[in-house]
């Protein structure tokens, strides 16, 4: 029952806008893909294209091989959460749950059962007879979820479920939809801009930016080894640090040599900046750079580091190690060996 | 024959110029209904497999409904107490509960009716009463549905 | 929902709606035996019988809304500051004249006014005179607040809310503003726009009042109109356009009031964001 999807150069242009400019995404049955990327990116539009809700002005749309381009959304055999508001007001929870089976002639009995059985397994034992207005925000996107995943589609849909949400909820949240999502084994598309949640929900993530895939990866990939500099700012936090490209395709950087990640682009004598993250560097008391603010985050402390050449950086170090490393002290940074990401010279800091 | 009956001045006449003035009035009070109708509930209701008439079958008009009867009752209400229109057009032809107090208060047709016309404004206002306690849970229902 | 006819035939439908009937009207006062005549507009209109009706409305109009808004404003003000479990029973009081329809109203009204002939001997006689007199009903100007409080009482409870009073007179406070000054400077400019759409509306209520004038045997502007559409119609329907222009007239002038607001706030928006 579980199917690929694939999205093949897909394009929207809406008026002189171009929401997706040719994107290419495959998806694997049973996978949780998440779309992610700042506002204005195209992730919404995409998932919409795949629903049906809005058509393509160019490429393709495949479900199990078959192209459903032109199918119209009500037959596409898929389930959708909303980021709101999307129970319907005059039903009950179990009303809305069994809707979809409703319009497809599935006997009052039959539905009952099945409501019944999904807010079980979205943990909302007994709550069949409330009304969305008796509902709390989480449990209206769980019953939202129920409803989706009644019919048995053949792919899931979610739409910034949890954005509406408070933290807790959310975090809470977020986790029960992956679990329920592994148990059920339905390949599932999530779109979201918190980078968190794609990061620890997604068995890849798709980067979007200005209607195009930047990279699609595991998200330990992502944050590793980003293809483009986009991704590595995008994801996680990244220090911006001029540097010149040496002799070999090598960068010099605090006294270390470092090899640059990826094809070389940039030929000898370039100057360009390098990405490095907080955790890259290491760092020792006494030296020529000076410790300026010292945040304490629990298991980590990040620190702002003002270096000799007037580059400040953000090392993040385990609070263990941080006691003596105060505002004031001077000290040494010192980036690990492993190849770094370069990009082209930004003029204003980052 | 047709047209000649046909005049402001009759009870049909009556019922036309109410209409005329209070259909906007009705629209101005459905509107909102209309307008919070949220297209997420169509979306859905398309995910979950229903054709254009199912959603507006099982979810859009039950949802408009409280908003409709709502707006219906309130024009009930606003034609039952109207007087002005009612006296500068019909007059004495037609017999409405609003001119018969006004003529038992002028002493137009009889003097000596003021207690009957505080009577009959009694009953009107009991009307009234009835028609905002029917109104009332009626715009709650649906600004709970809709807001 | 979706936009699904085009907006073109519902405002060409709407437009003929409401300007058929007008067109019809006009023309009904220009049209004359001896061909197209603007007659009624030069002379009627300066004619004694409606300058004096019409001042009177407008006169009674301005006094219903100074008693009102000296009623309201307080009031209202005072009940979000520091009385608010008296909200339910303000905005019930207030929304009751809605229940009574004008006529029952003016039943009653009617009959304690006939008490006046068994107070004929007392000092209240005097008081009975004024509320009656001809060009300035004291009696209407009482009858018409009283219908006019649920507009007044929607108008500044929106206004109040929309600006979370206790917080900016908190504020106000504690940067050392006395009572007054916190009235004056903090409250009051808030409160203009509400007041301002308030007074419109009771003030289009009054001008455009008939049954309890008339009941009660006045002839401000809206009665005078009827009766002397018995013996000149054509000057009846032009004093009628004029009204209509009147009404016009003031809700443009709460269009414009309540979308200076928003464009005051939207150009505060941009240039913070």
């Amino acid at each position: 029952m579980t199917v690929p999807v694939q999205l093949k150069q897909l394009r929207r242009e809406f008026g002189s806008t171009v929401a997706l400019d040719g994107l290419d995404l495959d998806i694997a049955p049973g996978e949780l893909v998440a779309l992610l990327g700042p506002s204005g990116c195209g992730k919404t539009t995409a998932l919409r294209i795949v629903a049906g809700f809005e058509s393509a002005d160019g490429g393709e749309l495949l479900m199990d091989g078959e192209d459903i381009t032109s199918v119209p959304a009500h037959r596409r055999d898929i389930g959708m959460v909303f980021q709101s508001y999307s129970l319907f007001p005059n039903m009950t929870a179990a009303e809305n749950v069994a809707y979809g089976l409703r319009v497809r002639g599935v006997s009052s009995r039959e539905r009952a059962a099945r409501a019944g059985e999904l807010l079980d397994l979205v943990g909302l034992p007994g709550r069949g007879g409330h009304y969305p207005h008796q509902l709390s925000g989480g449990q209206q996107q769980r019953v939202a979820l129920a409803r989706a995943l009644a019919i048995r589609p053949r792919v899931l849909l979610l739409d910034e479920p949890l954005s509406a949400l408070d933290a807790k909820v959310r975090l809470s949240l977020r986790e029960e939809i992956r679990r329920i999502q592994l148990e059920l084994g339905i390949t599932t598309v999530f779109v979201t801009h918190d980078q968190e949640e794609a990061l620890s929900m997604a068995d890849r993530v798709a980067v979007m930016k200005d209607g195009r895939l930047e990279q699609c990866a595991a998200p330990s990939e992502l944050y590793d080894r980003p293809a483009t500099p986009f991704v590595a700012e995008f994801v996680g936090t990244m220090n911006r640090v001029p540097g010149v490209v040496g002799a070999g395709g090598v960068v010099e950087l605090f006294g270390r040599r470092l090899p640059v990640q990826g094809e070389a682009v940039f030929g000898a004598g370039a100057e360009v900046d390098v990405l490095i993250r907080p955790e890259g560097f290491a760092v020792t008391a006494g030296g020529a750079s000076v410790v300026r603010v010292a945040t304490f985050m629990g298991a980590t402390t990040r620190l702002h580091v003002s270096t000799p050449s007037g580059v400040e950086v953000k090392v993040d170090v385990p609070s263990w190690e941080a006691d003596g490393l105060v505002p004031g002290v001077s000290c040494e940074v010192v980036p690990h060996e492993k190849p770094v990401l370069v990009a082209e010279r930004t003029l204003s800091p980052a | 024959m047709w047209a000649e009956k046909l005049t402001v001045y009759t009870f049909t006449g009556l019922v036309l110029a109410y209409l005329y003035f209070m259909v906007p009035l009705m629209v101005v009070t459905v509107l909102p209904a209309f307008d919070g109708l949220r297209s997420q509930w169509r979306e859905a209701a398309a995910s979950c497999g229903a054709t254009r008439g199912q959603f507006w079958r099982h979810i859009g008009i039950p949802v408009l409904t409280p908003s409709l009867l709502g707006g219906a009752v309130l024009m009930f209400g606003t034609a039952f107490a109207s007087h002005a229109t009612a006296a500068v057009l019909v007059g004495g032809s037609v017999q409405l509960i609003t001119i018969q107090i006004a003529n038992a208060l002028n002493g137009n047709v009889l003097a000596g009716q003021e207690n009957l016309a505080l009577a009959m404004s009694l009953n009107m206002v009991l009307v009234a009463l009835l028609v905002m306690a029917v109104q009332i849970p009626l715009q709650r229902r649906s600004a709970r549905w809709l807001g | 929902m979706a936009r699904m006819t085009s907006r073109g035939p519902v405002l060409g439908i709407a437009a003929l709606y409401f300007l058929v009937p007008v067109a019809a009207s006009l023309w009904f006062t220009i049209d004359s035996p001896d061909g197209i005549g603007f007659d009624v507009y030069s002379k009627g209109l300066g004619s004694e019988g409606l300058t004096t009706s019409l001042l009177r409305s407008v006169s009674i109009g301005l006094a219903t809304v100074a008693l009102g808004l000296l009623l309201m404003v307080p009031t209202t003000v005072a009940v979000a500051l520091r009385l608010p479990k008296l909200r339910r029973i303000v905005e019930i009081l207030c929304m009751m004249p809605l229940v009574v329809p004008p006529i029952a109203l003016v039943a009653g009204v009617a009959t304690v006014l006939s008490w006046q002939q068994d107070l004929a001997t007392t000092p209240l006689y005097g008081t009975f005179q004024a509320l009656i007199d001809r060009d300035f009903p004291l009696i209407l100007v009482i009858v018409y607040t009283v219908m006019s409080l649920p507009f007044l009482y929607r108008s500044l409870d929106a206004g109040l809310r929309s600006v979370d009073l206790r917080t900016l007179v908190e504020a106000a406070r504690s940067l050392g503003a006395s009572r007054t000054q916190t009235l004056l400077q903090v409250v009051a400019p808030n409160l203009r726009q509400a007041v301002m759409g308030g007074a419109v509306l009771s003030l289009a209520m009054v001008l455009g009042e008939y049954s309890v004038a008339s009941v009660l045997g006045f002839e401000p502007f809206a009665v005078w109109m009827v009766n002397v559409g018995d013996s000149e119609a054509q000057l009846s329907v032009a004093a009628a356009m004029l009204s209509l222009l009147l009404t016009w007239g003031l809700l443009l002038l709460l269009t414009a009031l309540a979308g200076g607001r928003t464009r005051k706030t939207q150009s505060r928006r941009k240039t913070t964001s």
